[in-house]
């Protein structure tokens, strides 16, 4: 993957590698349908030969066919024929193409996304927080089809550019071969336009960073998140001045490769139309007029079709790098498609049952980061066990439930589950067995229902769902929703979707892990946004959902920790004290500090009421 | 009915894009006069273009010598480099650098504007959707406008300058092409007609698409995608998806079916009209000569050409209207927050009134008006060194009492004192001055460590406000380890080496702008929700001294931190139902009390098991 990056990094690709890629998508298309590709390609050949025979072909024929006095009828009627056999085909061609193409279009969409999300759902968690992996692959493909499809359209384009080339190229050969030269000239071009290329890759490249912080200013200012702190400070002055720089910086970029380019481009289309061109037409008229070897009519044919042979070569060198803009994306695309995940199934991997889980020596660290986030952590979650996580933040808390959720794996030790390390284990059943409320969990524009079961409907899930909403406490909220459990979440699809307050779409987060019915269940400060009335219910919910299963919680109010069977405190990526409550406490450490702190307040007041009652 | 329509449409959408123009016009008039003229000289190209190429023919139908036609072909040459400087100096040169600018000039505009228009107009989703969107792209649609314009000059130019010279070599053949590409125009306009129609439809299907995109290729979702079946839902919405787009598809292209049949069949009897009248012509009546058949077969192919392009530049006009009618109205939008003219110095007592007030006036259900009030006849009063906590359930309306003292919004009904005088009376600036907020969805600006705390330009003299903010907040041991202490980069949008705060970190640094201006009203919106107990209590440490003397409102949960403030306003569905100190409010045992038992008592419970050993 590295060293694919670096070759991107130039924004440059060999013929080959175009070829190759262009190839890879093509096939995609046409592996989908057949018929839409095969018509397109029809259409742009058809278009091609009837331009030449109607505006060129035709005009020769009628003009030396007047020169030799040929009767008007006879030549009216070969005429007829001549222009309307191709005017036909188009004619017959291009109503399928209205039926087909837009139809096949969705077709292939359908087909490549399905692809692309299934390898968005395969592909492990550390992709997704990589960024440089997350801006080359997963973004990219947000238009892959739309490119797809496009490419087709460049080929079927270049192609009948090529065939074009042949005509005209031809025909003026047969006339005189000398007109070969003034074919030939214009193909310096194609050197220009490559370096004119380049120079439009680097100015991009050195735009693009000034362009993306520019936006920033532009998502502060417009996304309604930022919108208090902007009105209640004085933010606005600096985030200005930031975006005045980049504005500034982009111009600069401008100026600075702007004359080359100008120049460039002069020289460029120049060679054709102020070099090319008037010599062509100088040429024809000299055999003409002073040589008499060229008809009139040969020399009006000439005149008008150089400039149509050397269009065609402006339309293949354009082509061609539009299919090298496509080809970058399809590398991208396909650097993710042909990704192989890091975390697969063995081939002799087994099904797991619930057991103790538990980690040996476990050390983790981030991609690309030098730092562990975890430290030799040593611990055993017993299958009946409430197990409570509590430490500052960032001592490796949630990075730790990623791991034992197996989205990442660890960078030393072992974690395995009845002495069965996990990597034994099938990963999607592993995973099956817990039931997961995040921090930052999410409600989806899907009905609540489906936001409940977090899986496809089957027949009598109804009951169940509903059951986890009232055991979660969030029934009689839904309940007054205009569709109950069928109500669609947040307004995207629906103008009458519900749009939940954070409280109740965690008590929906909750329900799923009730309806789940997992025999882990994992929460990550469950109840950081509930009021405390809500977050007491929710607490004793869980706890009746936990009976009997194994459970982790991470809180930061460590009254909850009170009556875990153990809890660990994490401090740096280190488990630093583990035990009961009553144990740390006698331990007098820094479980015992946290938790004095914060119970200070109670406590006081209980010993201030007892005072009272003395 | 519907043409009609359409037609009211069309005009709307002209008014519309003659905004936009204006707009365009009077923030950049060089950028916009180049691009029409530029619109024009491509398309008087076009009539030079065959203009020269028929005064050669007919120079050689007239046999002329050889020397005299050279000149015609060098003059040609000049033309075209001439032409063609101009075009890649324009293209190049001038248009980037000057669009660059105009882009800039826009967004400032429009930036400034954003931060100035109610808090309340974001709360619709009217307003979220449409405006936010047409607002990212304001730069592209306005320059879209001058484009399209500069497009209908040229093609204009090009089909008079080519239609003068058909019309000197055959008039009827003129005439003829003109005629057709009329019906070629109107043909175009029933098509665009069929796209209008089924826009809607097919943009809420691409919507869909756009989220579920989203679902699978974010972040955000990729945890619950692992862990549950989530995923197969949304592939099942991506095929429902797909099914009702292919579904509506062949519905369109069955209604273009006919009229692209039509367009064709035009097509052929155009071509065949012209090569058979021209060569009849030329061949029995000899009016024309070999040069001028020539000249006039490429102008007809060039006048269709400029036709069907036209067509296609006044269908955007169409489009773009979309767009400008958004922009028109966020440019139009009032603001209702009016600032009054007094100056408020100092602050003593801040007072609310019977205040009740609503977010939005009225909302539909069952077909009834109702109106869903967040505060219902709220009247209490702070003086000066009062600290104050609100508790309360979730949505029980604390927060909107905070944004109503700071007037993000203003009451429906009811009035809020400073001073005894209605804040509406107040400067704005003055009044927002007077108060520091730190708000639960605190965001940290990809700017300085420094310009984070003072939320202002950064200059040197203020380093020791901000480096005492920063300690008061507790943020001073993680500033030790910053690369570049107060000058450090945070987040990574600038650069890559920025640092990225966590959520707590990123909570002491919005509290640290409290600290660091001299605000007389704090106001602490669940400030140590994302802390931890340590930093929590380091954080209480910090407002007790940092606050002396000044007037704080909480707004919290944890209902520990409220035993220290002198008054405690208990909310219920927008009301006031209990108030009291804190002793007070658990001598009369009611739901504050009962509340706050429940959340001590696992405290309470160890304590006592303490107390024992």
């Amino acid at each position: 993957m590295k060293k694919k990056n670096k070759k991107n990094d130039n924004n440059k690709l060999s013929f080959k590698r175009v070829v190759k890629d262009c190839t890879y998508a093509i096939k995609m298309v046409v592996g989908t349908s057949p018929i839409a590709f095969l018509l397109r390609f029809l259409l742009e050949t058809i278009n091609t030969v009837s331009s030449f025979i109607v505006g060129t072909y035709v005009v020769r024929y009628i003009i030396n066919s007047f020169e030799t006095g040929l009767n008007f009828k006879t030549v009216a009627l070969s005429a007829i024929v001549m222009i309307a056999v191709p005017l036909g085909l188009q004619l017959l061609i291009n109503p399928l193409i209205t039926m087909v193409e837009d139809v096949a279009f969705v077709k292939v969409d359908k087909k490549v996304l399905g692809k692309l999300y299934d390898k968005c759902t395969d592909v492990e968690l550390a992709c997704f927080e990589n960024p440089e992996f997350y801006d080359k692959y997963v973004k990219a493909t947000s238009e892959i089809t739309w490119r797809m499809w496009n490419l087709t359209w460049t080929v079927a384009n270049l192609f009948s550019a090529i065939l074009g080339m042949f005509l005209y190229g031809s025909l003026l050969f047969t006339m005189d071969f000398v007109f070969i030269i003034f074919a030939i000239l214009p193909l310096f071009g194609t050197f220009i336009k490559r370096k004119a290329n380049v120079l439009w890759h680097k100015h991009t490249t050195e735009d693009k960073e000034y362009h993306r912080r520019a936006k920033y200013a532009q998502r502060v200012f417009y996304s309604g998140e930022y919108a208090k702190e902007l009105r209640l400070s004085n933010a606005r002055e600096f985030l200005l001045e930031r975006y005045e720089q980049a504005s500034d910086g982009r111009v600069e970029v401008v100026q600075k490769y702007g004359k080359k380019e100008m120049f460039l481009e002069l020289a460029h289309t120049g060679l054709q139309t102020i070099i090319t061109n008037p010599l062509a037409i100088a040429y024809a008229i000299f055999r003409t007029l002073v040589a008499g070897t060229l008809g009139i009519g040969d020399c009006a044919v000439v005149i008008n079709s150089v400039s149509n042979l050397t269009g065609t070569f402006t339309q293949i060198t354009d082509r061609y790098f539009k299919a090298h803009e496509h080809a970058l994306f399809f590398e991208d695309f396909r650097g993710f498609m042909e990704y192989e995940p890091k975390m697969k199934d063995k081939e002799n991997a087994i099904s797991p049952k619930a057991g103790t889980i538990k980690l040996e020596n476990v050390s983790f660290k981030y991609d690309g980061s030098e730092n562990l986030v975890l430290k030799n952590i040593s611990m055993e979650i017993g299958k009946t066990e409430k197990i409570a996580l509590v430490g500052h933040n960032g001592a490796g808390k949630s990075t730790l439930i990623k791991l034992l959720l197996r989205l990442y794996d660890p960078t030393e030790g072992k974690i395995s589950i009845d002495g069965v390390p996990l990597d034994d284990l099938k990963l999607e059943e592993y995973r099956a067995m817990f039931s997961v409320v995040f921090q930052d969990f999410k409600t989806i524009s899907l009905p609540v229902a489906e936001n409940v079961l977090m899986r496809p409907r089957k027949e009598g899930d109804e009951e169940k769902i509903i059951q986890a909403l009232k055991d979660s406490g969030a029934y009689e909220r839904i309940m007054e929703l205009p569709k109950g459990i069928e109500t669609m979440l947040t307004k995207e699809f629906d103008k009458d979707g519900a749009i939940l307050s954070v409280g109740q779409a965690q008590k929906v987060a909750i329900a799923h892990a009730f309806v789940k019915n997992a025999p882990f269940i994992i929460l990550d400060e469950p109840s950081s946004a509930l009021d405390p009335v809500a977050e007491n219910e929710m607490y004793n919910n869980m706890m009746r959902a936990g009976e009997g299963k194994a459970m982790i919680f991470i809180s930061h109010r460590l009254s909850s920790a009170v009556s875990a069977d153990r809890i660990y405190m994490l401090e740096h990526g280190e488990i630093v004290e583990s035990g009961t409550h009553t144990e740390l406490m006698k331990l007098n450490g820094k479980y015992a500090d946290m938790f004095k702190k914060q119970a200070q307040n109670y406590v006081d007041l209980e010993d201030g009421e007892e005072g009272n009652n003395e | 009915m519907s043409n009609q329509k359409d037609k009211v449409t069309f005009k709307q959408s002209l008014k519309n894009n003659k905004f936009i123009f204006k707009t365009a016009f009077k923030s950049a008039p060089g950028l916009c006069i180049m691009r029409l003229v530029m619109g024009f000289i491509t398309g008087l190209n076009h009539g030079i273009t065959v203009f020269l190429t028929s005064e050669i023919l007919n120079a050689l139908d007239r046999r002329e010598s050889f020397e005299q036609i050279l000149w015609k072909i060098a003059i040609m040459a000049i033309y075209f480099a001439v032409y063609q400087l101009f075009y890649s100096w324009h293209w190049k040169q001038y248009n980037p650098k000057h669009k660059l600018r105009f882009i800039r000039d826009l967004h400032k505009r429009f930036f400034i504007k954003a931060s100035e228009i109610d808090l309340s107009s974001y709360d619709s989703p009217e307003f979220y959707n449409d405006y936010v969107y047409s607002m990212q792209t304001c730069d592209k649609s306005i320059m879209n406008s001058v484009d399209t314009l500069a497009e209908i000059i040229r093609c204009l130019v090009a089909s008079v300058s080519v239609f003068s010279v058909v019309v000197n070599i055959d008039w009827i053949v003129a005439v003829v092409i003109l005629g057709f590409s009329l019906l070629a125009m109107v043909i175009h306009i029933i098509e665009n007609g069929i796209w209008y129609k089924y826009e809607k439809a097919f943009s809420k299907i691409w919507g869909k698409d756009w989220y579920i995109s989203r679902f699978f290729s974010l972040a955000d979702y990729a945890k619950e995608v692992r862990l549950t079946q989530i995923g197969e839902n949304m592939k099942d919405e991506l095929q429902k998806n797909k099914a009702e787009e292919r579904v509506l598809i062949i519905k369109r292209q069955k209604e273009f079916l006919a009229l692209n049949i039509i367009g064709s069949l035009l097509d052929v009897a155009e071509n065949l009209f012209i090569i058979l009248f021209m060569s009849y012509h030329l061949m029995v009546t000899g009016e024309i000569l070999i040069g001028g058949f020539a000249i006039a077969i490429i102008s007809a192919n060039k006048m269709r050409g400029m036709f069907s392009q036209l067509q296609w530049q006044i269908t955007q006009i169409n489009k773009q209207s979309v767009f400008a009618d958004k922009v028109r109205k966020f440019l139009e939008t009032e603001s209702k927050i009016i600032s009054g003219e007094r100056e408020l110095t100092t602050f003593e007592s801040i007072e609310f009134k019977n205040v009740t007030f609503a977010y939005q006036v009225t909302e539909e259900k069952d077909g009834e008006a109702k109106t869903v009030y967040a505060l219902q006849d709220v009247s209490f009063k702070i003086e000066k060194g009062d600290r104050i906590a609100l508790v309360g359930y979730n949505g029980a309306g604390k927060t909107t009492i905070t944004k109503l003292m700071m007037r993000l919004y203003d009451v429906t009904s009811g009035e809020i004192l400073i001073n005894g005088v209605n804040i509406k009376e107040y400067r704005l600036d003055m009044l927002r001055e007077k108060i520091g907020a730190v708000f639960q969805d605190y965001k940290v600006f990809a700017a300085t460590v420094a310009e984070n705390v003072l939320a202002d330009v950064y200059t040197p003299e203020k380093e020791q406000v901000v480096l005492d903010a920063l300690k008061d907040s507790t943020f001073d041991e993680k500033l030790e380890a910053l690369p570049n202490g107060i000058d450090t980069e945070l987040t990574k949008e600038f650069y890559k080496e920025g640092t990225e705060l966590s959520g707590g970190e990123s909570q002491k640094i919005a509290i640290a702008r409290v600290f660091a201006h001299n605000n007389e009203l704090i106001v602490m919106d669940e400030p140590s929700s994302a802390l931890d107990p340590i930093a929590e209590y380091n954080l209480n440490v910090g407002i007790d001294k940092n606050a002396k003397g000044k007037t704080v409102v909480f707004i919290t949960h944890r209902l520990s931190t409220t035993r220290h403030v002198d008054m405690i306003y208990m909310l219920e569905n927008g009301k006031i139902i209990e108030s009291g100190s804190h002793d007070e409010l658990i001598r009369a045992d009611g739901k504050y009390a009962s509340m706050f038992n429940l959340q001590a008592s696992k405290y309470k419970a160890e304590s006592t098991e303490n107390n024992k050993e």
